[in-house]
């Protein structure tokens, strides 16, 4: 009888626990006559959480008769929780976009076209033209920018110093980058100096390294890996980079050597929110800087870098349209906001205004000095590349070709046209 | 001969001792590195030659993961969640069990076939389907859908495992006591049910580790950061809008995980040895 | 023949529903209905955000036609499983009878040769990437300093990738010790007792004794692990994304990326039906089998 009792006990206190973890039952509540609800859904990274807090206190602050809930995740869950809460058909108001996880929903009328309201609202002029298009979607305009990063070469002034050579400048050419990749390579084994270092990111530089024509056409779904001079020019220098020993092997991205931080590397492709972890972890080990990608001067482009923009949109079920869209107008145009972004340095913030601003050419995260114009500078060579769908397996395909081509496992011819009969044979499936 | 016998005896208890240890500094070391991890500085985990004690020891993650003033709640929110879950489990599974092993019944079969076959489904098939029911009674955002399947069974992994044990009671126990006058709730409660504490306790720690480190399940449903769980906590530490991945944090949350798990471990160890001595009598 | 009679009369059968019943109503509320729905979307082009679009057997064509990557995975899975269960049962049996020696320090060990199965998730797979890099990792270091031996890059090459995640699961067979263990301890020390007087050999009580006692243990402990081990899926994709070259492929990463990389939703559906097909087909050979080897102690009374 004792442990019934027991057992009833715990049953209760069970029950009671329950009762107070079930809190809201909707996923987003609903409005009342005083409190509308508006619902925001963004990613985050730790560092960034406390700071969007307070700036979000300082809307709803504007907004009194406003209840915000807004909801995080990491960032590679991001495309899963779109994909549920589309599904379900309960998203939220405001959504955080990048371009590279737009396209799946970009074409099933989910986005609210923003056009009207940035008519009515004349901020059309507060961001670079080139960024506004990148959210074009078949000429609606899903989301308005917000930030962006993307590529360019670090690299260690301490080995270049030792070995008496000149710092690379913007005009630099891709032939002068490999001969310095070439000339500061040294050593071997786990002693060994690199010249360069790609990590990952190599397998996106070259599908659009010197521009059009890419590895495929997004727009009209054709796979150009072959008969492609500049897809095969730009896989094979990448690719002899590596297989020469210029280059470390961390193609698969999961890898634990360090990066440029260690100072094994004399150059290495960066992105922009490298940049606080150089400043956090170099400290005063060997002195950095940074350069625009290198130009080519067979095909007169500089290398093209991954323009990851990202931005807010608006859901197109949304209850306050124009609630929601001044939400976005504050986390796009507003100074402090866009300073922030700057301030973490998570990414080139998107605001004109701010990038003119003297705060902007001077903050540098708390270090060392930099040439953080290199990262807008490159926005003029971005290209917008694609991470989900069927272009997530076509780049699978291209990763795998690539890494065999640098084991010498194929060759170039072989890896090419495997690449080219795999994605022909997705975008096939896809069509049907 | 009794010397000869006596220092075999004792020569393959040492041989079994040295075995033992060194499978347990080979086990434990993956644990220690994280661990020590969790103090190294920026650059230590990929440095070269690898070392493994912390030099400097760094409490930069320590802090770094304090410093975000959610944390305590991730572990309140997991633990009640965990909990619940633990008990539900615990009573549905052996509930059901008790009916596979004990009883009879024409369709039962058929019915543990499809138990069975139940464990054998991928999850990410049932995923948006079950979402979407969730959604539909308005269940997303609680923490509903992490508690219910505990309360139908808690999975057919447990009902099974418990049903072998079960299983292996004699049916003259429970049946004598039938005779006498018991319902069979009776006979579960006080016949099957304490004969069979080493698989319970199984039970009990896998569901705990089990609920404490789900991922999945609390990232689709949850959506107030206030309810998150420790494992959705412990994702925010690594960084994505770089290049390299800062193991410290990470390591950091892990290991401050782990603490209840073990506490658990240690807390229920009794019962493991209260479980051979009931085992002796019955033979 | 009264006796047995009212031996037939206590087993009602409402009462078994009464126990097995809340199990039933949730198999067919979160089982069974999104099961239902799964196979319908396997039939459907669907990329789980708009609405399916009936296709027919077009994903099941394509798969067993044209999917290179489903035959490499479903390979690249079957060898994981072949490999790493026996692996983990045999060592966790082996452990587990050392341990039931009752030799000064047992407790202690228990706790740390258990405690790595509970170290699960993101984090653990991060830790373990570093110890298996290359130079920087600790494995490699122990492997030179110990043994001078000089390990490959593990994770970095596609002959060692699979060994790799191979030896890191062993490590989490503390749970299946556990397991095993309990079983162990269940097992009646008279029956020992009578057969040391009979003058056994340790050698023998194990044959005769410990290995059918531990039958349903054992055989319940293969099922477990293979089901696990046929869906394996956080590893590869933390550790290598089922790189390099495919090596580490899995079956489960394979449904995961149709399903959330490709948004190829229906065409996930049908990998997981198959998959479930594959688990489903396997496990009948094995309880088939079970029949051969699997002794439960009420057969006897």
């Amino acid at each position: 009888m004792k442990t019934t009792k027991k057992l009833k006990r715990m049953v209760a206190g069970v029950l009671a626990s329950l009762m107070a973890m079930s809190g809201t039952a909707n996923v987003w509540a609903a409005d009342t006559e005083e409190n509308v609800h508006l619902s925001m859904a963004f990613w985050a990274e730790q560092s960034e959480i406390d700071r969007l807090d307070q700036l979000l206190e300082i809307w709803k602050a504007d907004h009194p008769n406003v209840t915000l809930d807004y909801t995080y995740c990491a960032g590679p869950d991001y495309p899963t929780k779109l994909q549920v809460w589309f599904s379900s058909g309960k998203a939220p108001d405001v959504i955080r976009m990048s371009r590279d996880i737009f396209s799946p929903f970009a074409s099933e009328d989910l986005f609210a076209d923003l056009t009207p309201y940035l008519e009515a609202s004349g901020s059309a002029g507060c961001w670079d033209e080139s960024l506004l298009d990148i959210f074009d979607f078949d000429g609606e305009l899903l989301s308005l920018p917000y930030m962006y990063s993307n590529y360019v070469i670090a690299y260690n002034k301490d080995i270049f110093d030792e070995a008496n050579l000149e710092y690379p400048t913007a005009d630099w050419t891709e032939t002068e980058f490999v001969e310095l990749a070439k000339t500061l390579t040294s050593g071997e084994g786990p002693e060994k100096t690199y010249g360069m270092w790609f990590g990952g990111w190599v397998c996106e530089l070259v599908r659009a390294l010197y521009g059009e024509p890419k590895m495929y056409d997004t727009e009209n779904m054709v796979m150009q890996a072959t008969n492609n001079e500049k897809f095969k020019a730009a896989f094979q220098l990448l690719g002899d980079l590596h297989k020469d020993g210029y280059c470390s092997n961390e193609v698969t991205k999961t890898t634990t050597t360090g990066g440029f931080v260690t100072g094994k590397y004399a150059m290495a492709i960066a992105m922009t929110g490298d940049i606080a972890s150089y400043q956090k972890q170099i400290g005063d080990n060997f002195k950095w800087d940074i350069v625009e990608l290198p130009i080519s001067e067979t095909y007169d482009t500089r290398w093209n870098t991954n323009m990851r923009l990202q931005g807010f949109g608006m859901s197109k079920t949304t209850e306050h349209p124009e609630l929601a869209y001044d939400l976005i107008e504050y986390m796009t145009t507003n100074y402090e906001v866009q300073k922030a972004v700057d301030e973490d340095g998570v990414g080139i913030p998107a605001l004109t205004e701010y990038l003119e601003s003297e705060e902007f050419k001077t903050n540098y995260g708390g270090g060392v000095a930099y040439n953080k114009e290199a990262f807008v500078n490159m926005a003029k060579v971005g290209t917008s590349w694609e991470y989900a769908g069927i272009w997530a397996d076509i780049n699978d395909t291209l990763t795998s070709e690539f890494n065999a081509y640098i084991t010498g496992a194929t060759d170039i011819d072989t890896a090419l046209d495997n690449l080219q009969k795999k994605g022909e044979a997705v975008i096939e499936a896809a069509k049907s | 001969m009794k010397q000869k016998a006596f220092f075999k005896y004792k020569t393959s208890k040492i041989l079994v001792e040295i075995i033992l240890i060194i499978v347990a500094i080979m086990f434990l070391f993956p644990l220690l590195w994280m661990f020590c991890a969790s103090f190294y500085d920026t650059t230590q985990a990929s440095q070269y030659p690898p070392r493994l004690f912390p030099d400097p020891i760094s409490l930069r993650s320590y802090l770094y993961v304090f410093s975000d003033k959610r944390i305590p709640r991730y572990f309140l929110n997991t633990f009640l969640l965990t909990v619940i879950c633990v008990v539900g489990t615990l009573i549905t599974a052996s509930l059901t069990a008790f009916g596979f092993a004990k009883l009879k019944s024409r369709f039962k079969n058929i019915l543990f076939f499809i138990l069975l076959s139940t464990m054998m489904i991928p999850s990410s098939v049932t995923l948006l389907p079950t979402y979407t029911i969730f959604s539909k009674f308005g269940l997303v955002n609680t923490y509903w859908p992490l508690i219910i399947p505990s309360l139908f069974g808690g999975g057919a992994f447990y009902i099974f495992l418990l049903r072998q044990f079960f299983a292996a009671i004699p049916n003259e126990l429970s049946e004598a006591a039938i005779v006498d006058g018991c319902s069979w709730f009776g006979v579960f409660w006080k016949v099957v049910f304490p004969n069979a504490k080493p698989a319970l306790i199984v039970v009990v720690i896998n569901q705990f580790v089990y609920s404490w480190n789900d991922y999945f399940a609390p990232m689709i449903y949850l959506q107030q950061p206030e309810k998150y769980t420790v494992s959705l906590g412990i994702s925010f530490f690594k960084s994505m809008y770089g290049s390299m991945i800062d193991v410290g944090p990470m390591m950091a949350v892990a290991m401050l995980a782990i603490v209840p798990i073990l506490i658990l471990y240690i807390s229920c160890q009794k019962y493991f040895i209260e479980g051979v001595v009931t085992s002796g009598i019955k033979g | 023949m009264k006796k047995n009679r009212k031996r037939n009369g206590i087993y009602r059968e409402k009462d078994f529903y009464i126990f097995v019943g809340l199990w039933i109503i949730g198999f067919i509320a979160f089982t069974l209905i999104p099961m239902g729905y799964s196979l319908y979307a396997s039939f459907t082009k669907w990329d789980g955000v708009s609405a399916p679009q009936f296709n027919g057997v077009q994903n099941y064509i394509r798969m067993f036609v044209q999917d290179e990557r489903f035959w490499g995975s479903l390979k690249n899975t079957l060898y994981y499983t072949v490999v790493s269960v026996p692996l983990n049962i045999g060592i966790a049996l082996l452990l587990a009878i050392l341990l039931n020696k009752r030799l000064p320090g047992t407790n202690i060990f228990r706790g740390i040769i258990y405690a790595p199965s509970v170290l699960a998730g993101v984090a653990v797979y991060m830790g373990w990437t570093y110890l298996y890099g290359n130079d920087t990792g600790m494995i490699n270091h122990l492997l030179y300093k110990i043994f001078h031996i000089i390990g490959p890059n593990w994770l970095q090459d596609a002959n060692w990738a699979m060994t790799a995640l191979i030896i890191m699961n062993v490590f989490t067979c503390g749970s299946v010790m556990l397991i095993i263990l309990a079983g162990l301890q269940d097992v009646p020390a008279i029956y020992y007792e009578a057969a040391k007087l009979d003058g056994a050999s340790p050698f023998k009580m194990f044959i005769k004794i410990t290995m059918p006692m531990l039958s349903p243990v054992l055989f319940y402990v293969l099922i477990m692990q293979v089901i696990g081990a046929l869906q394996i899926f956080t590893q590869p994709y933390i550790m290598t994304q089922g790189g390099p070259m495919f090596s580490t492929y899995t079956f489960g990463l394979h449904l995961y990326n149709q399903a959330f990389r490709y948004y190829d939703f229906g065409y996930s559906c049908a990998l997981a039906w198959v998959l479930f097909a594959v688990i489903m087909s396997i496990s009948i050979v094995i309880f088939k089998s079970s029949k051969l080897w699997v002794f439960y102690r009420e057969d006897v009374d």
